[in-house]
């Protein structure tokens, strides 16, 4: 969701505004995901190395967030979405934690699309967190060393759905990653998961994404032959 | 690295010949990239997925991984000219003894140089090496040369140390090298596949449509521009 401090700055506007119009083509997104069958979102909203950014946009982007959360849960609720907030939420203003624990209790066991915002998080330390937990429980004797497995490292991942209020199909890897704004790179995003990955990006500013862009990005996956390693 | 097959089928050539095609233009690659100054290069010789393809073009392809390794060897010029240290990163376990052998040899001849390192994936993936990093963490932890309360350490601690991130870091295949800053992929695929999920974190990644046997310098100086274009303030 790259672009929205860009686009500001071409419509000459405080960076705010290019955030508040963020939101809307975020929305715009997760109602065009259910409306396309699109089964699970993953939205990279505020990354740990965004806490370097000036206090005053981090304050205003956490005021955003739960004010977002708020006016938009009922929606949500209505419309069978599972949200969930994955990062490190005991970072975040302690009136956001209580907004998203009350999203994850009321969104819990819905089924029409699982949509997961990444909120204070790393894909690297997710990574991290993974492997210690499982090397924790090997040397508490919990787990056999034998179950150091890829399996159990993506299971223990906080994006992993395992543990979270998702009941809709079976949900795996992403099938698709956008990026917008032109930049090429995963800046550490998920990581783990994007292994097999099929990866876009586009030039296109996040606040200016719309239908658009989303067939676009669609009909580009459509034309791709996806191997895992094989052969044709 | 991808594309070799395809070459093959275009040229009207034996899938083996686009292999050696492939071998031809990583050489030359390898040459054109430490002319350029960049100090590690690291290859997706041959994934672990890959061993799901039919024995026949497994096995040939292990002899032929066999033959160009014996062959690097050799390159002395190249090797003394860069002074290229060749590691093989991966489960190289899992390839055939007469690959080990040839990998060992290899690495044995060019382990005293360190101006610069060729990194040839073999038998690889990233996930693979991440879980066989956790595995030696573990074994370093059972021990004792590892402190037991780095296992129980706050993985989100804000401090400059993060020693379990830094162990995991430290058990890579790639152990030693910097992150990746810029990953080339040939062939018009545009994904990861697997490859260094971990290392290339923050790299500029530019999808090629050449075909790797293709891939000549003028791909090699694009990609160039592709990062320098993503990176303005250098």
């Amino acid at each position: 969701m790259d672009g929205n401090s860009r686009w500001a700055k071409t419509k000459g506007l405080p960076t705010a505004f290019g955030h508040e119009k963020g939101v809307d083509s975020l929305l715009n997104l997760v109602k065009m995901c259910v409306r396309w069958g699109v089964v699970a979102l993953t939205v990279y909203a505020f990354s740990t190395e965004n806490w370097l950014r000036p206090k005053g946009e981090v304050d205003m982007l956490m005021g955003l967030f739960e004010r977002v959360l708020q006016q938009n849960l009922a929606a949500l609720e209505r419309e069978n979405i599972c949200l969930r907030v994955v990062g490190e939420i005991h970072r975040l203003p302690p009136s956001l934690q209580r907004a998203v624990a009350e999203a994850h209790e009321r969104t819990a066991g819905n089924t029409a699309l699982l949509f997961t915002i990444g909120v204070s998080y790393s894909g690297r330390q997710d990574l991290v967190q993974a492997c210690q937990a499982l090397a924790r429980k090997v040397s508490e004797g919990g787990l056999d060393p034998s179950e150091i497995t890829e399996a159990s490292i993506s299971a223990q991942l906080g994006m992993a759905t395992e543990n979270s209020g998702w009941r809709g199909e079976p949900v795996g890897d992403p099938d698709l990653l956008l990026r917008t704004s032109g930049e090429q790179r995963l800046s550490n995003f998920l990581l783990w998961q994007l292994a097999y990955t099929e990866l876009f990006f586009m030039d296109t500013l996040w606040p200016d994404f719309g239908e658009a862009d989303f067939v676009k990005a669609l009909e580009h996956y459509s034309r791709r032959e996806r191997r895992f390693g094989g052969r044709r | 690295m991808d594309g070799n097959r395809r070459y093959a089928d275009r040229s009207k050539i034996d899938r083996r010949s686009g292999h050696v095609s492939g071998y031809a233009s990583l050489m030359k690659t390898l040459e054109a990239c430490l002319n350029l100054g960049v100090e590690v290069i690291t290859v997706y010789a041959f994934s672990i997925d890959n061993f799901k393809r039919s024995p026949e073009e497994v096995s040939a392809l292990m002899d032929l991984v066999e033959e160009k390794l014996i062959a690097l060897a050799k390159e002395t010029e190249l090797i003394n000219k860069y002074g290229i240290c060749v590691k093989l990163v991966g489960n190289t376990s899992l390839l055939p003894e007469a690959v080990q052998r040839a990998g060992k040899h290899a690495e044995a001849v060019t382990g005293h140089h360190s101006r610069s390192r060729l990194n040839l994936a073999l038998a690889y993936t990233s996930r693979d090496e991440i879980r066989h990093a956790v595995e030696c963490v573990r074994d370093d932890f059972v021990a004792g040369s590892r402190p037991s309360s780095e296992v129980n350490q706050d993985p989100h601690a804000q401090s400059s140390g993060r020693p379990f991130q830094a162990a995991i870091e430290e058990h890579l295949y790639t152990s030693g090298c910097p992150p990746v800053d810029l990953l080339v992929r040939t062939s018009g695929e545009a994904r990861l596949s697997n490859f260094l999920l971990w290392q290339s974190s923050s790299a500029c990644l530019a999808f090629c449509q050449a075909l790797w046997p293709e891939f000549s310098f003028r791909h090699l100086v694009w990609a160039v521009l592709e990062y320098q274009r993503a990176k303005p303030w250098l």
